[in-house]
Formats: C-alpha cells, structure tokens, sequence
C-alpha cells in the first residue's frame, strides 16, 4: 500500500493528502512509498539483529544502533556471522551508512538527527552522556575495561574464525539451541559464572581480570546473580522494593528457561547502564535542597542582627538592674512604714508565739540548720525575733547542722541572741545527709539502732523527749524529710518550721494536716512577730523595700505581657519560615 | 571599725560587687569570684568531713574503742574500700556493692518516711476536712470549712488525674489511644489549673528569696560605705 511520509515527522499520510495529519506539514511534492516493501525492508532490518543480540543489554543495543560500535559488531559477531556460508544474515540487506540500502525517510531522519542536536532522542542522549562521562573518567577503570572487553572479544573472533564458522554453521541446525550456540561471549560467562552451563560450555574458564575489580563484566555478573543492584534501585529502594524484588526474583526463571532453548532477553534492567547515575525525584531534591539550605542557614555569619539583640537584651537586663536596685535603696533607706493590720496575722504564725508561751520552764529543744550560706540574711532575720522570744523559757539547746554551713551558721547566729549565754548549748555537729540524720535522731532511744554503735550526736540528745524541734530550712525538701521522719518516728514532740520565702508554699499542706505546728516563711509572717512583739527593728525598713521590689517586679511582667512581643514564637517559626 | 571589720568587709564588699557585674554580661570578675566560691566550698567541706565525719564516727572508735566497736567499724571500711577499688577500670563491679546498700538504705527511709510521712497523713487530712465535728470553729465560719474542703479535695482528685495516662484494657481498637477516658481528660483539665497556681506560687516564693537576697546585699554594702566613711 501507498502512503505519504512526512518529510518533517515521518508520518504516514494517505495517498492524496495535502498536508500531514500529524503535524500539517505540506505533502506537496512527496512522492508516495510503497509500505509493503518498506515493512519488509524494516522487517528484514530487525532480522538482522541476532537471536544473541536480542540478549544484548539495553546499552550495547543503544550503543550498536547508533553506530558507535557498529565497526566492532561488524568485525565482531557479524564477521563471525558472515563467514559462515549459507547464514541468513549474509543474505540480508546490510545497513549502510552510505545509504545505498536505506529508504528515502530513514535517511532524512539521520540528516536532521545530525543537524538538530534536539532531534536526537531521550535514550540516545543518555547514551551519549553516558559516553562522555566514560570518557571523560580517564582513570575509571570501568571505560578500560569494557573496552578491553570488547576489545578481546575482537581478537578472539580474528584469531578464531573456526570457532565462528563453527557457531555460524551450528546456527543453521534448528536442533541445536540458540542459548548454546549463538549467546555472546559475555553471556557465556556470566552463566558460566552462575555455574549452570558450565558442562556445556566446556572446560573455558572465565579469565581472573574479568572477574575481580569493578569491571563492567563484573557488574554485570552480580546484576545476574543478584549480588548488586543499580544505585538508581538502592536511591529508590524504599518505594520500588516490593517491584525490584520481583523483578530480581524473575532472572533465575529466564535463566533457567533458557535451557529449553526458547528465545529470551538478558534479565538486565535497562536503566542499568545509567545505575551510576542519581536518580533523585523531586520530593528528594526538595528535601535536599531543605538541608542543604539550613547547612547554610546554621553556618551563615549574622553578626549584625545577632549583636543587635544582645545589645538590646543587655541594655534593658542593666536598665531593670539599675533601677531595681534604685527603688530597692531608697525604699531601704527612706524609713518609710506602712502600718499593718491584724488581718494579715496567719493561724500558722501565731502558733508558733502560742507554743513559745506554753513551753514548760526548764525545756529542751532541738535546733536543725538546713539552710546555705545565701539564704543567711533571710533566715536570720526571720529566726532571731523566735530565738530571742525562746530564751526565756529554755534550759537547753541541740543545735545540728545537716548542711556543710550550717556549723558556722549556727554560731553566727546563736551568738547574735541576747542572753544566750544562761542557755545550755550542745552542738552535735554536722550530718551529711538529711535523711539519714532525721531518722537516726528521731528514733527510738531503745531502737536497735544504736545498740551497736550510735553516732555521737545521737547520744548527746537527752533521755527524755525534747520539748520540741525547730527546723530552718530554705528548701522544700530539707524541710518534708524532717516532717515525714518526724511523723513517723517522733510525732510527739511538736516541730515548727522557720523556712526560705520559696519553701513556704509547698509545706502549707503539712500545716493543715496538722504535722507542723507552726510554720514562719514570708517576711510578713516575720514582720508580724516582731509587731506582736513590740519591737522596732530593721525588719520592718526591710520589708518596705521588699515590698518595692515585688511591686516592680508585677509591674515588670504585666509591661512585658502588654508589650514585649513573642519572642519564643518567632524562635520556633524560624524553621517553618 | 577594726582592722578585721575593714577588711572583711572589704573583701565582702568586693566580692558582692563582681558578684553584681555578672548584671553586663559574663566576664573575669564574676568568674573569679564563683571560682573563689567554689574552691573555698570544696575546701571547707573536705575540712568538715574529716573534722566532723571521718575522725568522730570512723578513726577515732577504731583508735580508742572497744573491740566489739571496732569489728562493727570493719563493716564501712569494707564499703570504702570496695568504692575506691571501683574506680579502677578492671574493678568497677565491686562499687555496685556499696552503692546498693546506699540505694537500699535512702530508698527505705525515703519510701518509710513518705508513705507515713506525707501520703497516708495528707490522705487523712482531706477526708478528716469533711468530719463535721471539725467544722464548729469558733474564728472559722463552717461554710468556709466546708468550702476549703472542697477545694482541697477536688484538687487532690484532679491533680492526681492530670498525671494519670493509662486507658482501658480493651477499649475501642480504632479509638485514640492518646486519649485518655473522659473523665480523666475532664478532672486533668482541672489539675491543670490547680498546678498552675501552685508553680506559680513556687515561682514567687523563689523570687522573694532572690529579692531578700539582693536586699541584703544592698544593705551591706551601704552599711560597710557608710562605716568605712565614719558613718555609723
């Protein structure tokens, strides 16, 4: 039948029409062809490619129909084809590049392919790329030895045309089958490699350089076995695994099959040849473009805004200082009193005065120092109003430190009390640990405990129950380990706690329960004592100036709620940004 | 002022002073004094230990007491022993012997003093808050009473149901197994603001301990300027 062939696309066009259907290209002036014969020629075109061809990778079959290589077929397999007489493919017309064979629209296709570089289609620019990099990759031992490959496959067909005469003879015995007689070298021996016609095959032993190294026959032979795959399956192995599994468990059966003798192709991916080359699809390259972007980001120098705050931070952290520290002073310094009412007297102070007052003459009491050195203005001055009302009604004193200061704490401020020296002090020193030190003191003179051996401040307490314990402490937990070892052990004896500012919350609850007696923790609950005392100390100046300063600070966190912006947010939306 | 006064009081003017410059940033001063904190610290303490610890209850019933006294002190020499050989790579396992009996110890006192101590009497406290014999108060008004037992007991509950994360054995396997049982979810919410004024009251009791402190230090050193100019 006769057709039209576009001259631009190579379109099929009815005999007749003005124009190509494809893309609208005048048909004036071309010549119709006659498709049979055409189908015939290509049809002859495609005999052409050997049933051992067909078993060519994607790559030498891209590499054989461009031509690059088309003088070592020739001097290759085809030689070895074409001295055998009477072989099909002698008869067979050969594809020229001189043209004389080739039909009219074939060959327009090869002009404009040499002429526009874009003509040139997807797989063969690969190819060429792939070339090039090869080419390029001086030392790559890969290029080196592919080409010694093909290279002794060259020689060995020149120096053996028996050989190929013998395969090209063979070939015509449709008995004999193809995987024996007409597979390439190559192919020989990676199923040589895979050990399943090596009887067959002879005594030929596969030559030591092909196997070893990272040759292209070495990559091909663990792409066969299994032992490899190409790095484009590995870069996508977590999505393709399932499908690549497959399709690696499929070449044994090929394999296999082809030792009844039917036509099959080389279970080689054809994105082989390309297996070097990273395939990154577009979420990888976004992510990698994410990280390469906060590698940078994170190494970026920003001197300039990064100063600016800083600058900005420590002007404003030394403004706040300065005038706390303003207010704080004349607050402290102004005598300026504010009068308190009854109402602020809390039930757990005035515990603590009642407890003083109904102490028998001639008491004993324990005193624990579990307070440091910082909190020593604090405790003293919350302590001193409660030790100064005890020396009246008290013989005897234990004073024990369970912090490493609290040995000279404890005389700092003992010495600080008036008519301390009619009192009988007994220091029993310093114990480590707080728990430890509760439960031994607080147990049971007839515990077994201190039968063996009792730590000296054990045995300095008196026989008989003290008349109480007053614990000073500036932490929750100094002060709860005295609590609970003391309702366990010693719930008798009343215990009352002086403590820091920011213990005294958290021990409300023990004074509810009604485990404390008393507890003293807030300069209002001091400043009460000493206004239920009478007295005018310091203490008062001093609690103006506190006063001031939590004034300050409530206004501070009200200013930085209204106008301070979120600094936070903006840290933690830098990454989505 | 004496010649100590003065010179104590220089060395704590100054050192409160490069304490304070710690307010334009980190810098040598401050560095200097913690350093001066931390050694004389470590200094003192291993003074203490030897003078309060180790001579008392260990060296000095070994010198002097009795032989029954003596094979009892065999015991912690043994322990100190077994922790020094421990940091010897080879021996590292002999100081999970003295540690253990240290865990054992604190963790039994521990647990003792907090089941005795502090759960079963917090316990009874909100239950007892209930009992009507404690509502006849004379300062106290009994709705008061019965208002502060409420919220005790309220919050208790959803305290104790914020930090609760179990779910039911066999619930709905489709369902959300972050999603705690309603009622939990409900009293958690509740907790949440019962949790929140209680750090916020922690929070402002560390900071009125920060505010004395400071306070205290302001007053020192007015006071040693005004003495150190011959004021009084």
């Amino acid at each position: 039948m006769a057709v039209l062939i576009c001259p631009e696309c190579g379109a099929e066009n009815a005999p007749g029409d003005e124009s190509c259907w494809a893309c609208k290209t005048s048909l004036e002036g071309v010549d119709a062809v006659d498709v049979s014969q055409q189908e015939d020629r290509v049809e002859d075109g495609l005999d052409f490619v050997t049933p051992s061809d067909d078993d060519l990778p994607a790559l030498l079959n891209a590499l054989k129909a461009d031509g690059d290589i088309a003088d070592i077929s020739e001097g290759g397999e085809e030689k070895m084809a074409g001295d055998s007489p009477g072989s099909e493919s002698e008869k067979r017309p050969d594809v020229d590049e001189s043209g004389d064979d080739i039909p009219e629209w074939l060959r327009r296709i090869r002009q404009r392919a040499q002429e526009e570089k874009d003509s040139v289609g997807e797989i063969t620019q690969k190819i060429s790329a792939a070339q090039d990099s090869l080419a390029e990759d001086r030392s790559g031992s890969h290029h080196e030895n592919y080409a010694a490959w093909l290279e002794s496959l060259r020689i060995e067909a020149q120096q053996n045309p028996e050989k190929a005469d013998m395969e090209g003879n063979e070939s015509k015995d449709e008995d004999v089958t193809f995987s024996d007689k007409k597979e390439p070298e190559w192919l020989r021996k990676i199923r040589r490699e895979e050990g399943k016609t090596s009887d067959e095959l002879g005594s030929e032993v596969l030559s030591s350089e092909d196997l070893k190294g990272d040759s292209l026959l070495q990559w091909l032979v663990d792409i066969e076995t299994g032992k490899a795959k190409p790095e484009s399956l590995l870069e996508a192995e977590e999505i393709e695994s399932e499908s690549i599994d497959m399709e690696m468990e499929n070449k044994p059966r090929l394999i296999e099959g082809q030792d009844s003798g039917v036509t099959r192709e080389i279970p080689v991916d054809k994105e082989a040849p390309q297996g070097y080359r990273l395939e990154v699809s577009r979420e990888e390259q976004l992510q990698a473009d994410q990280l390469s972007a906060t590698i940078v980001d994170e190494t970026a120098a920003r001197p300039a805004r990064e100063t600016k705050i800083r600058r900005g931070k420590w002007i404003f952290r030394v403004g706040v200082a300065v005038v706390l520290i303003f207010i704080l002073s004349l607050s402290l310094f102004s005598k300026f009193e504010f009068d308190l009412t009854g109402d602020f007297v809390k039930p757990q102070q005035t515990a603590i005065i009642a407890w003083i007052e109904q102490l028998p003459q001639q008491a004993s009491i324990l005193i624990v120092f579990d307070y440091h050195a910082g909190f020593e203005y604090e405790m003293s001055l919350k302590a001193e109003p409660i030790l100064q009302e005890l020396m009246d009604s008290v013989s005897e004193i234990f004073v024990l430190s369970t912090t490493e200061t609290g040995v000279l704490l404890s005389q700092d401020l003992l010495d600080g009390i008036n008519g301390i020296e009619g009192i009988k002090l007994t220091h029993m020193g310093f114990i480590p640990a707080s728990n430890y030190a509760a439960f031994s003191l607080l147990a049971d003179a007839n515990s077994v405990w201190q039968l063996a051996y009792a730590p000296e401040a054990v045995e300095t307490l008196p026989q008989r129950d003290l008349d109480g314990v007053i614990v000073l402490s500036d932490t929750f937990e100094g002060s709860r380990i005295w609590i609970e070892q003391h309702q366990s052990r010693f719930n008798q004896v009343p215990l009352n706690l002086i403590v820091s500012a920011q213990a005294g919350p958290m021990l409300l609850p023990y004074y509810e329960s009604g485990q404390v007696n008393s507890i003293i923790s807030g300069w209002t609950d001091t400043r009460m004592i000493e206004k239920g005392r009478n007295e005018e100390k310091p203490i008062a100046f001093i609690w103006q100036a506190y006063r001031a300063g939590v004034l300050m600070m409530i206004i501070l966190i009200v200013l930085g709620l209204l106008f301070v912006s979120n600094p936070i947010g903006d840290e933690n939306t830098g990454g989505a940004r | 002022m004496t010649i100590s006064e003065l010179i104590w009081g220089a060395v704590g003017f100054l050192l409160t002073v490069m304490i304070l410059s710690y307010l334009i940033g980190d810098n040598v001063f401050f560095k200097l004094a913690a350093s001066i904190f931390i050694g004389v610290t470590a200094g003192y303490l291993a003074v203490l230990l030897i003078k309060e610890i180790l001579w008392p209850y260990l060296v000095q019933p070994i010198i002097t007491g009795p032989w029954q006294t003596r094979l009892w002190m065999g015991i912690p020499i043994i322990l100190i022993i077994l922790l020094i050989l421990s940091q010897f790579s080879s021996l590292k396992g002999l100081g999970s012997i003295p540690l253990a009996y240290l865990a054992g110890l604190s963790a039994a006192i521990a647990v003792g003093g907090a089941v005795f101590g502090t759960l079963l009497p917090q316990s009874r406290a909100v239950i007892d808050a209930f009992d009507r014999g404690n509502w006849s108060s004379p300062s106290i008004p009994a709705w008061r009473i019965l208002l502060n037992a409420l919220v005790m007991l309220i919050g208790t509950l959803s305290t104790l149901s914020f930090f609760y994360f179990g779910r039911k054995w066999k619930s709905d396997p489709d369902a959300d197994p972050t999603q705690r049982p309603f009622i939990f979810h409900i009293l958690g919410k509740i907790g949440q603001v019962f949790i929140g004024i209680t750090l916020g009251a922690v929070f402002a009791g560390v900071f009125s301990s920060a505010l004395i402190a400071l306070i205290g230090r302001i007053s020192f050193v007015s006071r040693f300027i005004t003495q150190f100019f011959g004021g009084n």
